[in-house]
């Protein structure tokens, strides 16, 4: 499927800043193009109007065509033109009316007439891709977001499209998923359709994209080969950032063009001293240090959402010390997300324990732990309510007794650090689906919390977002809060996380440092990590900007 | 839904429903009165005991209101009240019937709701060849309560998660409810526009011809039930016409 962009630009309702302006594209099938640019940019906005969404959907105003094999997609409703899309919030996409996860895969191909037969057979072989056959028989809404996203994802392989556009399709998936994802999206594409997708990391589109499109307030500002692009400064230039590796060398003062990948930056270094890590050493001696404070503990927890359903957690047993940062581990649906809605009091265990600063959470309410705890929900963009993001920030504090004048400094101080500042007057719901993530981070720092519990903090995040992220979560760290976080972002745990507990179909399977737990689980290992090993950098110096000062150094 | 109910045609509920919401309109007061009881114990039995909870929840209270306004400000003669004082008769009469009558529709229209199932909905509507586009908007109309609680839920979450209370005695749930309503309805609102885009981008406005994936089976018990609930309907009618 051709796709055809002349001069389009688009507005939404009652903005008057255009969203995306005069872009002008040509995308041709069996090719996988990658959007992508800053919080912003347009590239979602870009992907709207390709599936001719926006501004049939949306409102607003447009200008320009897209024109899809011949025909504007004005005219065209998106899944019976062969076009299959995916929306950056999974769970918004679901149908409402059915009762499993097959049901919710059939719908695509029973609204497109197929016949009894051709449903149950494409639905069958679209789980089976997905890996999906486990959860068949589940209740969809009742999925982790990563189980969603693949439901959906083979939703769209039953359609059999001709082009699937994909707005952050790897956003919450473990590497498993995420890996198989490219192996499907490179076998649709080889078979001729158009794949389009919007994501901001640059090492899994490096392995799949033929093409890379970067836009900076709506306009395209650089368009080729990703290799190429990924490896000049123009991209850093434009904000929307490089691989791990090529960000590495460049903080190492590496000209460019820069390796994309840890192999070929090691092969760039040569001999950086390879020495032998006595990682385990090194973890004995941190845990010699005295103990502080427990913060959260569970104590043979196990827990079930309903009593006729499998447990989601069973006989599950750690504690984190006060000024510690956790990471939680697991493939999608392993009970991670769950754990910390029991930290939060948003569950009863229904045997063991769960003490959350001390309080054990039996016969608590989230209320009594805030805003002592802060929590960062795997949606926050569905858990705003109030008119503005300075009232969103208001909230917690002002319950807490907070006089104004500190309320307005902190909400200064955080908004600034999260890079919001200008958005402080805004309506929370019409900033774009990643800022919102970064609003509901804010509502729960300008409290000041003694324990932070965030579910994939770094979600959709550009790379300069992801950055504030990862220092505020350091700084918070630095002033003795205790941070426990759901993540599948490697680098954001290596960077930000000092330890890591592995769950693994409800279990606890694995607890220690954080580039012990990188090692073993299957995240893939930040260049950073992997050169520090090789460097011989000791933990809590292994972090990327100390392995760019030793590269320097080198 | 568990037991009988789960089972049945997803029309036969519906077409009993309607059958008994008309015979609350057409029968005398008494009759509804029985109708009420019939059906709250119907209900139970095959499984739809929350809906007559619901319904019973809701209709005691404006039960109990309609006997004292209608008694105690009611017309015509008056008869000695238990607890000293006189009644209006008529007025006592006329709350019974007419509460007999909203308690048979908002039994008849919950225990419908409870057991409503929209996927067996959808497939016998695609099953009769109805259009699927109206069918579907009647499901998403019904399951916009659920959608509502869902989304209420959702924010009520958020907002004890950041310290507001909720939980306790009554005033304080009274006074959470305004910091939930606003933010619903703009919620709601953006709800809407999702769902406009789930709706486009999964196919359900489209008008192809669809084939049902599992129909539910449609026995001679339901289409015998949904007959006799019919000819009840018109039998009552031509009753209170003629006599």
């Amino acid at each position: 499927m051709r796709f055809r962009v002349e001069q389009l630009s688009y507005r939404y309702p009652v903005q008057e800043r255009w969203a995306i302006r005069d872009v002008q594209l040509d995308i041709l099938p069996g090719q996988i193009t990658w959007l992508t640019g800053t919080l912003g940019s347009g590239t979602s906005t870009l992907l709207l109007a390709l599936a001719g969404l926006a501004p049939r959907l949306t409102g607003g105003t447009a200008e320009g065509s897209v024109v899809v094999d011949g025909v504007d997609i004005a005219t065209l409703s998106p899944l019976q033109a062969g076009i299959a899309y995916l929306g950056a919030s999974p769970a918004l996409q679901l149908s409402g009316i059915a009762p499993t996860v097959r049901d919710e895969i059939a719908i695509a191909p029973m609204n497109l007439g197929r016949t009894r037969g051709e449903i149950l057979e494409q639905t069958e072989r679209a789980m089976t891709t997905l890996a999906l056959l486990p959860l068949a028989g589940r209740d969809p809404s009742a999925l982790s977001g990563g189980e969603t996203q693949r439901m959906l994802v083979a939703s769209m392989l039953a359609a059999a499209p001709r082009a699937w556009l994909l707005d952050e399709p790897f956003s919450a998936l473990d590497l498993e998923s995420t890996l198989g994802l490219q192996r499907l999206l490179r076998q649709v594409a080889r078979a001729g359709a158009s794949v389009i997708i919007t994501c901001d990391d640059a090492d899994t589109m490096l392995e799949i994209a033929d093409r890379i499109i970067v836009l900076d307030a709506g306009r395209i500002v650089l368009d080729g080969a990703p290799a190429d692009m990924l490896a000049g400064d123009a991209i850093i230039a434009s904000g929307a950032g490089s691989t791990d590796a090529a960000t590495l060398a460049l903080d190492a003062g590496m000209p460019a063009p820069r390796p994309l990948r840890r192999e070929t930056l090691l092969a760039r270094l040569g001999n950086v001293g390879v020495r032998e890590i006595n990682v385990a050493a090194a973890n004995r001696s941190s845990k010699s240090e005295p103990e502080a404070s427990v913060a959260f503990e569970c104590v043979d927890l196990a827990f079930s959402y309903r009593a006729e359903l499998p447990p989601v957690l069973t006989g599950v047993d750690f504690r984190v010390r006060a000024g510690e940062a956790v990471g939680l581990f697991g493939v999608n649906g392993a009970g991670k997300s769950t754990l910390l809605r029991l930290a939060m009091a948003l569950e009863r265990p229904t045997t063991g324990s769960v003490a959350t600063l001390g309080v054990d959470t039996r016969g608590r309410h989230p209320e009594d732990l805030a805003p002592q705890v802060g929590f960062l929900f795997q949606q926050p963009d569905r858990q705003l309510f109030a008119t503005s993001v300075r009232s969103e920030c208001e909230l917690a504090p002002r319950l807490a007794g907070w006089d104004s004048a500190r309320i307005a400094s902190s909400i200064t101080r955080v908004l600034a650090e999260l890079g919001l500042s200008e958005t402080a007057e805004e309506h929370p719901y019409d900033l774009p689906l990643p800022r919102r993530r970064l609003v509901g981070l804010a509502t729960i720092l300008t409290a000041e919390p003694r324990l932070l519990l965030l579910d994939e903090p770094t979600a959709g995040l550009d790379p300069a977002s992801r950055e504030r992220v990862i220092d505020v979560i350091r700084n918070a760290c630095a002033r003795g809060t205790t941070v426990l976080a759901v993540t599948h972002d490697a680098g954001f745990a290596h960077e930000a996380l000092g330890r890591g507990v592995l769950l693994e179909h409800g279990r606890m399977t694995r607890d220690g440092m954080i580039r012990e737990i990188i090692d073993d689980v299957t995240l893939r290992k930040p260049a950073a990590l992997v050169i520090a090993e090789i460097m011989g950098l000791p933990p809590g110096r292994d972090r990327r900007a100390d392995v760019a000062t030793a590269l320097r150094l080198h | 839904m568990n037991g009988p109910i789960g089972r049945v045609h997803p029309f036969t509920p519906a077409a009993v429903a309607l059958a008994l919401i008309a015979m609350a309109f057409i029968v005398p007061a008494g009759m509804a009165a029985s109708l009420f009881v019939l059906t709250c114990v119907v209900a139970i039995a095959v499984g739809a005991g929350s809906g007559v909870r619901a319904a019973l929840f809701i209709m005691i209270p404006i039960w109990l209101l309609l006997l004292v306004l209608q008694g105690i400000f009611g017309d015509g003669d008056r008869v000695s009240a238990p607890w000293g004082g006189t009644l209006s008769a008529s007025g006592l009469v006329w709350a019974f019937s007419q509460g007999s009558r909203l308690a048979l529709i908002t039994t008849a229209s919950l225990t419908f709701a409870a057991s409503f199932n929209p996927h067996r909905f959808l497939q016998a509507s695609i099953d009769r060849g109805w259009p699927f586009a109206p069918a579907y908007l009647l499901v998403a109309t019904l399951d916009a309560a659920r959608t509502l609680g869902e989304q209420a839920r959702r924010l009520r979450e958020a907002q004890r998660t950041r310290g507001v209370r909720v939980s306790g005695s009554i005033a304080v749930r009274i006074g959470a409810l305004p910091a939930l309503i606003f933010p619903l309805l703009l919620a709601s609102l953006t709800e809407a526009d999702d769902r406009a885009l789930a709706l486009e981008t999964r196919g359900m406005m489209l008008t192809s011809h669809r084939y049902a994936i599992d129909p539910p089976r449609d026995s001679a018990f339901d289409r015998v039930t949904r007959w006799v609930s019919l000819i009840m309907v018109v039998a009552a009618l031509y009753w209170r016409i003629r006599g």
